[in-house]
């Protein structure tokens, strides 16, 4: 089921959440909406859900369907709140049963059939010893597992998740996150995430909704709001990055009216030798240890400008860089944005 | 663990301090109180007990504490529901006003509700004044009288002088129990469950009756409880309403200072040792209850 949203707009009191957005999410797609917090994300995924209202003039369309007038228990959509919303007086089988035992009685499976779906259910996020628990009684990976199995168990034909892994550690977060696109792979619901972790969102989803004060800066796959970003924004919000005003330009020539330049760390090249006559004289000021990375701190020689560099830590060995050398520095992949490009 | 640290300094004295005072308000008057019944033989002890107005008036005070407490927990549920979740104008005043019957000393209540409920109450005799206010108005208007005697009868209470007016009365004194217990746990609640409940298909009755009831029933529980504690043991106002007719309308505690009046102290320290023992099961029954369910909900 596709999802369509139509100018969507949504303001609290003078606050404007949301400022005519619009998108579009194909059938059996696994979106994120990526942004900073206040940026209207979580909004617009609990309008989609229905559990709020736009502002009129608005639409939804789910296939072709406008659902924009249609209540929330009839959207037929799974919702996963970020603090999973488990009911605590139940234990993990009810949970998951409530969707079920909550139709009216003439849709409602017999309890062979649902005891039947809750047991696929908890196989399929993995929690069959679990049943006969309560909430309280689990880890947060395991919550949210079972949050994500009630939401299912009603067979939504759209998936949304708010936050679905904010409030986990790291490691769960890594492992629930892989698990997530595997089991969306498997199940092929459409699904709509919101996430202000940009590495969480770049492997994960099939394409990311980049979201800034109420609008949506950019839409695409992943790769391509990374390689190929919209504006300042984007590229400023999906990683570090240095920033060369225009009279500062690699070859030193002064243009006021260039755009700056921005450049990534991992995009910043050292070297011992000049030999090509290109690299920029600098100074190594500090090095830290990051583990896989080697993040160096540089000192430009010419215009005593700080810039970052991340090595790995293969080259960091090479080069036995230590605060205090010497050393040339050249940019990489550098990107230019020619309208408005103020961050 | 002899000298384990503690956070409340000087323990053992504050420890003997509440031992102490609970002995000596609440312990020492019971134990009082039942030995003083034992100054009855067992045949004179049943003998008081099984007195027809006596049981008559364990039948009305249970009876009308529980149909009072019952209603409190409907209507206590959806006060407590409206001023927390509701916002709407001068909530802050309605909000400060169920403490009103904390507040008021209880024979004021029961003047108060008799001057209403009662047969040539305002609201017991309603039809009555109504019929005389309409006959005044029609006179100075040229016809006098129009209305006979009870006309606008039917528009009187037609409870006056039953003991539906002790239900009233009970129910005023013991609202502000439900919804006290109820408030803190309303506001603590997020709308999230209930959401979540809707956005699985359930409508609003299952949400209730499945997510929300469950939620709040301990905190429901205890506020009824106290509310049906409060008026088994409301004397002031119900005296007031009342019509204080043997084996009829006379509530226990009336029944004890009977006693007293007839010089029968024993006899009313029997009752009011039964009344005591009545209380005290009820409030470990709901304790218990309260208990069962708040572990299940938070099992360990």
């Amino acid at each position: 089921m596709s999802i369509e949203v139509r100018q969507i707009s949504k303001s609290y009191g003078s606050f404007q959440a949301l400022n005519d957005v619009s998108l579009k999410v194909e059938s059996g797609e696994l979106v994120a909406l990526l942004g900073p917090s206040g940026s209207g994300k979580t909004t617009l995924l609990r309008i989609i859900a229905g559990i709020e209202a736009p502002d009129p003039g608005g639409k939804i369309l789910f296939d072709a369907a406008d659902v924009s007038a249609t209540a929330l228990g009839e959207r037929r959509i799974g919702f996963v709140f970020q603090h999973y919303a488990l009911f605590k007086h139940m234990s993990v089988f009810e949970n998951i049963a409530f969707g079920l035992r909550s139709k009216p009685w003439r849709q409602r499976p017999s309890n062979a059939a649902i005891k039947a779906k809750v047991e696929e259910l908890l196989a399929l996020v993995q929690l069959q010893n679990f049943a006969r628990r309560y909430p309280a009684q689990l880890s947060g990976g395991q919550r949210q597992r079972v949050a994500l199995a009630r939401a299912l168990a009603v067979e939504p034909q759209v998936l949304l998740l708010d936050e679905p892994f904010g409030a986990l550690d790291a490691t769960v977060r890594r492992e629930l996150r892989r698990w997530l696109r595997k089991l969306h792979e498997r199940i092929r619901v459409t699904t709509l995430f919101v996430t202000h972790d940009q590495e969480e969102a770049l492997e994960v989803a099939d394409r990311i909704a980049l979201m800034n004060l109420g609008k949506i800066e950019q839409f695409g796959p992943p790769e391509e709001v990374y390689e190929r970003p919209a504006n300042p924004f984007v590229y400023g919000f999906l990683g570090s990055y240095n920033l060369f005003h225009a009279r500062h330009d690699g070859a030193g020539r002064g243009q006021g009216e260039t755009p700056p330049t921005f450049v990534r760390p991992h995009d910043v090249e050292i070297s011992r030798d000049n030999a090509d006559g290109l690299g920029i004289a600098a100074k190594v000021t500090h090095v830290g240890f990051a583990g896989a990375a080697v993040n160096v701190e540089l000192l430009r020689l010419d215009d005593q400008q700080h810039v970052d560099a991340a090595l790995t830590i293969q080259t960091y060995r090479d080069l036995a860089l230590k605060a205090g050398d010497q050393v040339f520095m050249r940019l990489r992949n550098p990107h230019s944005f020619y309208e408005d490009y103020a961050i | 663990m002899a000298r384990a640290n503690r956070v409340i300094p000087g323990l053992p004295l504050t420890l003997g301090y509440t031992l102490f005072y609970l002995s000596l308000f609440v312990l020492l008057p019971l134990a009082g109180l039942v030995i003083k019944t034992t100054q009855l033989s067992p045949r004179e002890f049943y003998a008081t007990l099984a007195d027809p107005v006596v049981v008559a008036a364990f039948q009305l005070t249970f009876g009308a504490s529980a149909l009072a407490a019952a209603i409190n927990g409907v209507f206590g549920l959806t006060v407590a529901w409206v001023l927390v979740r509701e916002p709407f104008f001068g909530r802050r005043i309605f909000d400060a006003l169920i403490d009103f019957p904390f507040a008021l000393p209880t024979a004021v209540a029961g003047i108060t509700f008799s001057n209403l409920y009662l047969a040539d109450g305002w609201i017991g005799g309603f039809g009555e004044h109504a019929s005389a206010f309409l006959n005044r108005l029609a006179g100075q208007l040229g016809h006098p009288n129009p209305l006979p005697e009870g006309a606008l009868s039917w528009l009187d209470f037609p409870y006056s002088n039953t003991n539906v007016g002790i239900v009233i009365v009970l129910v005023f004194v013991g609202l502000p129990f439900v919804v006290r217990s109820l408030q803190p746990v309303l506001q603590d609640w997020d709308p999230e469950y209930e959401q979540a409940a809707y956005s699985l298909g359930a409508g609003g009755a299952t949400t209730f009756r499945r997510v929300i009831f469950p939620a709040l029933f301990p905190a429901w529980l205890s506020g009824v409880a106290l509310s049906f504690a409060r008026a088994i043991g409301e004397y002031g106002s119900v005296i007031f309403i009342a019509s204080n007719i043997p084996g009829k309308s006379q509530i226990v505690p009336l029944q004890i200072v009977i006693k007293l009046d007839e010089f029968e102290p024993a006899q009313a320290t029997a009752i009011g040792v039964v009344l005591l023992f009545f209380s005290l099961l009820i409030l470990l029954a709901i304790n218990g209850i309260e208990y069962w369910s708040r572990h299940r909900s938070q099992a360990v």
